[in-house]
C-alpha cells in the first residue's frame, strides 16, 4: 500500500437498502447451512446486492475488464467430452502426486485436494463431481503493492485469468483420461466456495481478513479448482501458526479504511471463525476495484516472510506447550531436586 | 437443484458463436451504457452528489455472457 488511500465516502447508494449482506451470508446463524450468494455473480442470477456488483463491473477500468473477457472466453471450455476408454486408479495417491505435478508444470504455485462438501457449496448446488483439486497462484507483488489503485487490480484481474487457463486445461487433462471435470477460474462463481476447499487441501488457513493465507504467499495468491469424479488421496489442513498471529495482530484492522475487519470471531453459519463486515467492507471494495488493502499489509504476504513467521510461532507454540507440561509435573521432577 | 457436473455440450461451435456474440454485447455495453453511467457517476462524485444504483444505475453485468 503506498501513501494515502480514498476516504470511505461515496457516491453511490441505495435510496431502498438491500437486506444486510451479514445476515445473507449468516452472520449470528446458528446451524450448519449452506452458504447463499450475495453480490457477486455471473449476471444471472437476482441477487440482493446485485445493483452494487453491476455497477462495479462497468466503473472497472478497461485494463480489468479487458482480463474478464479474455477469461470468460476461455472458460468455455471449462467442460467439454470425456474420453471414452477410462484410465484405469489403483493407487489414489499416486494419481493426486500426478495431477498435482500437472498443475506445477501448467503454472500453479500451490495444489491440493479436497471433498467437495456441503460447506463449499452455495445453496441450491450439488456437486455431482467429488473432489476438488484446488488450485492458487501468486500475484505480483510490485504491482499488488499499489493496492488499492486500479494497476493491483488489472494484477489480481490477470492472475484470475491465468488461474482460468491453468483450470481448464487441467480438466482438459483428466477428461482426457476418461474422468469427467469441471474447471472453475470465475472467481464470481454461485456453484461452490474457493476459501472452504482450499483450507481443507491444506492451502492455507484462514486469516483475520475473511482471505486464505498460506505459509509460502501469504494472502498474496488467488485461487481456482477443478471438480472431478477422478480418484485422488485427499490432503490435509494446515496448521502453520496463522490463528496465533491473527488473534494478536491488528494489522488489517487498523489498515482497512472502512473498518470492516472484525476483532474477534463471529458465529457464520454454525462455525465460529474470521469475518469481515460484508456492509462495510463491499462499498470501499467496489469504490476501489477490488481494494485488496488487507491481504497486502497483512505480514505473511511480504515475499519470504511467511515461512519464517510460521516458524518462529510453531517454536513459540512448542515452547509454551513443554512449559506447560513441565509445569504440570511435580515440582521435584522440575527442579531435579529430591522432593 | 442443479447439479454441477452438466453434460458437455453437443455442438462446441454453436457454443463459441453464441458466447462470441455475448462477448461483443459485453463489451458494446461496457463502452456505450457504462460509459454513460461512469461519466454520470464522476459528474456526481465531482459535486459531492450519490448515484441511485437502485434507480439509475447499469443493469447488465459485465460477466452475463458466463452465466454460472
Amino acid at each position: 500500500m503506498n501513501g494515502s488511500v480514498p476516504p470511505p465516502s461515496y457516491a453511490f447508494g441505495y435510496r431502498r437498502q438491500p437486506e444486510s449482506g451479514n445476515a445473507i451470508n449468516g452472520v449470528g446463524e446458528p446451524r450448519r447451512v449452506r452458504a447463499r450468494p450475495v453480490f457477486h455473480a455471473s449476471g444471472g442470477e437476482r441477487l440482493a446486492w446485485k445493483a452494487l456488483d453491476d455497477f462495479f463491473s462497468i466503473i472497472n477500468p478497461w485494463r480489468v475488464i479487458r482480463h474478464v473477457l479474455f477469461n470468460t472466453w476461455q472458460l468455455r471450455r471449462s467442460e467439454g467430452p470425456v474420453a471414452a476408454a477410462q484410465r484405469a486408479v489403483t493407487d489414489p495417491a499416486a494419481m493426486a502426486a500426478e495431477i498435482k505435478a500437472l498443475a506445477r508444470r501448467l503454472g500453479a504455485c500451490v495444489v491440493g485436494v479436497a471433498e467437495v462438501t456441503d460447506d463449499a457449496l452455495y445453496e441450491g448446488r450439488e456437486p455431482g463431481l467429488r473432489y476438488a483439486v484446488c488450485l492458487g497462484l501468486e500475484m505480483d507483488r510490485g504491482e499488488m503493492v499499489h493496492a488499492p489503485e486500479a494497476r493491483a487490480a488489472a494484477e489480481m484481474m490477470r492472475t484470475y485469468r491465468e488461474l482460468g487457463r491453468i483450470a481448464v486445461e487441467l480438466a482438459e487433462a483428466i477428461r482426457a483420461m476418461g474422468w469427467p471435470a469441471r474447471a472453475y477460474g470465475n472467481p464470481n462463481s454461485t456453484d461452490i466456495l474457493l476459501i472452504p476447499l482450499a483450507i481443507r487441501a491444506g492451502l492455507g488457513e484462514l486469516g483475520k481478513h475473511g482471505s486464505l493465507i498460506g505459509r509460502e504467499h501469504g494472502s498474496n495468491f488467488r485461487l481456482a479448482a477443478v471438480l472431478t469424479d477422478l480418484p485422488l488421496a485427499l490432503d490435509a489442513p494446515v496448521d502453520a501458526g496463522v490463528e496465533d498471529v491473527c488473534t494478536v495482530c491488528r494489522r488489517c484492522v487498523d489498515d482497512c479504511p472502512p473498518r470492516a475487519i472484525l476483532e474477534q470471531k463471529e458465529l457464520v453459519r454454525g462455525e465460529r471463525k474470521w469475518y469481515v463486515d460484508f456492509d462495510k467492507c463491499i462499498p470501499y471494495f467496489v469504490k476501489t476495484y477490488g481494494c485488496a488493502i488487507c491481504i497486502e499489509v497483512c505480514p505473511w504476504s511480504e515475499p519470504g516472510r511467511g515461512p519464517a513467521i510460521s516458524e518462529r510461532v510453531l517454536a513459540v507454540r512448542r515452547e509454551r506447550r513443554d512449559a506447560g507440561k513441565l509445569s504440570a509435573l511435580p515440582r521435584s521432577a522440575r527442579t531435579g531436586q529430591p522432593a | 437443484m442443479r447439479t454441477l457436473a452438466t453434460p458437455p455440450h453437443a455442438r462446441p461451435w454453436r457454443r463459441d458463436v453464441r458466447l462470441l456474440v455475448q462477448l461483443a454485447r459485453m463489451l458494446f455495453g461496457y463502452a456505450v451504457a457504462g460509459g454513460r453511467v461512469r461519466r454520470r457517476y464522476r459528474a456526481l462524485e465531482a459535486r459531492g452528489g450519490t448515484l441511485w444504483l437502485d434507480e439509475e444505475g447499469p443493469h447488465e453485468h459485465r460477466e452475463a455472457a458466463l452465466r454460472r
